[in-house]
């Protein structure tokens, strides 16, 4: 009977009840209730669907395949580690925000047709918006604002293509919108106008070049507690759909070289380490894009594995900063440095998340960048390997050395504080050990790629050169940094896209404004002075010595009353 | 900016300086041996490579010299070949170079200080454009 309602259901509900549980315990209620959506989850029966007839609509409420099962249950081991880490916050809010926006994650990466998807796309940006708004500020009130309005247009966006598409093929299935296999490839013309606007809309919330700033304007707003929320869900969910609708798109292809790219030199000159991690994470969305893009089974495969090992270390990572936020308040890096003395298990914690996003031999990055970066080799795509190993030197300057070392090494700060509470290390030391064991053990993550795999991770050759990638990058860092060559942390704002409408449109607008104030006032001083103008002119005719007010002689009189009658004569004529 | 080095000095960190900031020497070395060690491992494992990509080129080559004997053919051979190929990789990922650039001696190496070094450079230049004060949104 539970397996008919959409998983994570119990947690969308279950929500509902925690405020009546107090402060204390709603935070237990929710990692409870997490746990119980994953037992119903893990039980429910492979290939497993459920239609709803509703408004004379068959939909696909829920769709358990390989691709659901693998997302559903990376969302759920995060919702629980989450739940855990935020264990010691007394804001009720907060858990049902958590809880609910988890559940319709969950349940919209089951969801087999595009309404259902719909909705949960709507509930997971109007509940996690509540993640940022907690911080309780006014720059997260404003930047919350910008992130609903962002995310609500992605969802506005994929029910208006939803509907379209509808009226065009008469059917509402989320599957390939291009029809493809997996190793067949299409391009972007192909498309219908439907599909085209559902592709933006997954665009937005999967952070593509260019409509990605709301992540980093948003994630580094939330909560400690809170980002590590938002770290999993929304853009993998995006991700998610994306393998699903527009698999073998080769655009796409180029769309995520560009994301694994730019995020990189951003993250290098920013100073807020968790918006370092935000650059970061939208560079590793790349890399799923790109599997997206390339469309082999060995490439979805990649994406699928690198959405679930991706999932736990940037979880950690996030866990890793918040725990640094909690209890020094800021992760600002020119404020921070030394704290490895001070908060020595969360250092070793956000190394190994560090080393696994890196892609180090043994820890869980290793095994799925692997798939993709093989993907395209495979694929004879040349330049497609080079950026993406770029990529790999550029994840490990930002997130396998620079947020570490700016926040644990450096400088010393001088700042001593306690180490993070219990409930953070407890939640940071089960990701870390599941980043360990997927990238020693990686067999049963394999087993549940959507497609069957005998991928080799560990050759001889790959490990070697995979060191030789990561530990000569290092070396470059010392060598920079010995040469004083590497940038300094400065405090300060770095510009991208939100520059456009955080301060070009609200300039632009206020411009246009002035302008039509302007002529609006040179209109009207220009119309009162005619008016007045025409009034002088009047009262001085009509006045006793004014040519309509004086007396007028008989003879013109006369000469007036024949023109008039000549001039009827005429046209009497006529 | 300060260095690892300056701060291994303890000058600002008071008496308590970790062992860690006492040794960054140490650390620097280790990292310096693990680049070698990389280095030697491909130079120690590279007859197996070898060996590997021999394999693979020969069956290149068989089929190069099937197309060669007659022209006629030559569609269908180099559809074999690309089939051939496909499943080759389908059956095993062993083959570990995809393209020749890999088989240069310390290829990855390079490519990977070269990189990290790019990115922090374009970072930097990127400083010139981009920043602001910190309060610019809130001013």
């Amino acid at each position: 009977m539970i397996h008919n309602l959409p998983p994570g259901l119990i947690m969308v509900l279950g929500a509902l009840l925690l405020p009546f549980l107090g402060q204390r315990l709603s935070a237990w209620g929710a990692l409870v209730l997490s746990s119980l959506s994953l037992v119903a989850f893990w039980t429910t029966p492979d290939l497993h669907a459920v239609t709803l007839n509703l408004f004379g609509q068959d939909l696909n409420i829920v769709r358990i395949d390989r691709w659901s099962w693998i997302f559903g249950l990376v969302f759920h081991l995060a919702a629980i580690t989450a739940s855990i880490y935020a264990l010691h916050v007394k804001d009720t809010k907060q858990h049902v925000a958590g809880m609910i926006y988890a559940g319709s994650a969950i349940a919209a990466c089951c969801a087999g047709d595009l309404i259902t998807l719909f909705v949960c796309w709507e509930l997971t940006a109007v509940s996690s918006v509540f993640l940022i708004w907690a911080n309780g500020t006014e720059t997260a009130y404003r930047s919350g604002m910008r992130y609903l309005i962002i995310q609500v247009t992605s969802g506005v966006l994929l029910l208006s293509g939803a509907i379209i598409h509808y009226q065009q093929t008469g059917s509402l299935v989320f599957e390939n919108f291009l029809g493809l296999e997996p190793g067949q490839r299409g391009a972007i013309g192909d498309l219908e106008f439907g599909p085209l606007l559902i592709l933006i809309a997954f665009g937005i919330k999967g952070a593509f070049p260019l409509l990605h700033n709301w992540l980093q304007d948003s994630y580094p707003n939330g909560t400690a507690t809170g980002t590590v929320f938002l770290s999993a869900f929304t853009t993998k969910l995006a991700i998610y759909s994306l393998a699903r609708g527009f698999a073998g798109l080769e655009e796409l292809i180029w769309i995520g070289c560009a994301m694994t790219l730019f995020p990189i030199v951003f993250a290098v000159i920013e100073n807020d380490l968790r918006r370092v991690l935000a650059y970061s994470l939208n560079n590793q969305l790349g890399f799923m894009v790109v599997g997206i893009g390339i469309g082999t089974e060995l490439a979805l495969n990649g994406t699928a594995a690198h959405a679930f090992c991706h999932i736990i270390y940037k979880s950690l990572l996030f866990m890793s900063m918040g725990a640094v936020l909690h209890r020094v308040g800021t992760t600002k890096a020119t404020e921070l440095g030394g704290l490895h003395k001070s908060m020595p298990l969360t250092t070793v914690f956000c190394m190994i998340g560090g080393g696994a996003i890196a892609g180090f031999p043994l820890l869980s990055g290793f095994v799925s960048k692997s798939m993709i970066i093989s993907a395209a080799g495979h694929e004879q795509m040349f330049s497609v390997w080079i950026i993406l190993l770029i990529a790999s030197a550029g994840v490990m300057e930002h997130s396998g050395i620079k947020i570490p070392f700016f926040a644990f090494f450096a400088h010393d700060s001088g700042k001593r504080v306690k180490e993070a509470p219990w409930n953070m290390l407890t939640a940071m030391a089960i990701a870390s050990f599941c980043c360990i064991a997927i990238g020693v053990y990686y067999q049963p993550l394999y087993d549940m790629l959507p497609f069957e795999t005998h991928y080799e991770p560990y050759t001889a050759a790959h490990v070697i050169m995979q060191f030789q990638l990561l530990l000569f990058a290092a070396l470059a860092f010392v060598f920079l940094m010995k040469a004083n060559l590497y940038p300094a942390e400065i405090r300060s704002t770095n510009l991208d896209t939100d520059w456009v409408y955080r301060r070009l449109l609200p300039r632009l607008i206020a411009h246009i404004g002035k302008l039509v104030r302007l002529i609006d006032s040179i209109f009207r001083v220009a119309c009162l002075a005619m008016i007045k103008q025409f009034l002088n002119w009047l009262s001085k005719s009509c006045s006793a010595q004014g040519w309509l007010g004086s007396t007028w002689s008989t003879s013109s009189m006369a000469f007036w009353a024949a023109v008039l009658l000549g001039v009827f004569l005429i046209l009497y004529y006529l | 900016m300060k260095t690892e080095d300056d701060n291994s000095k303890g000058d600002d960190s008071g008496g308590d300086a970790s062992w860690l900031e006492r040794n960054v020497n140490v650390v620097i070395a280790g990292l310096v041996i693990a680049c070698i060690g990389s280095l030697v491992a491909q130079l120690l494992w590279a007859p197996l490579f070898a060996d590997k990509h021999g394999e693979a080129s020969h069956v290149e080559a068989s089929h190069d010299d099937g197309s060669h004997d007659d022209g006629s053919h030559d569609e269908t051979s180099h559809d074999e070949h690309a089939h051939d190929e496909v499943s080759h990789d389908g059956a095993s990922h062993l083959h570990p170079a995809e393209f020749a650039v890999e088989e240069v001696f310390g290829f990855e190496a390079m490519f990977g200080f070269a990189a990290f070094v790019a990115v922090v450079f374009l970072g930097t230049g990127l400083r010139l454009i981009i920043m602001r004060d910190e309060d610019y949104y809130d001013s």
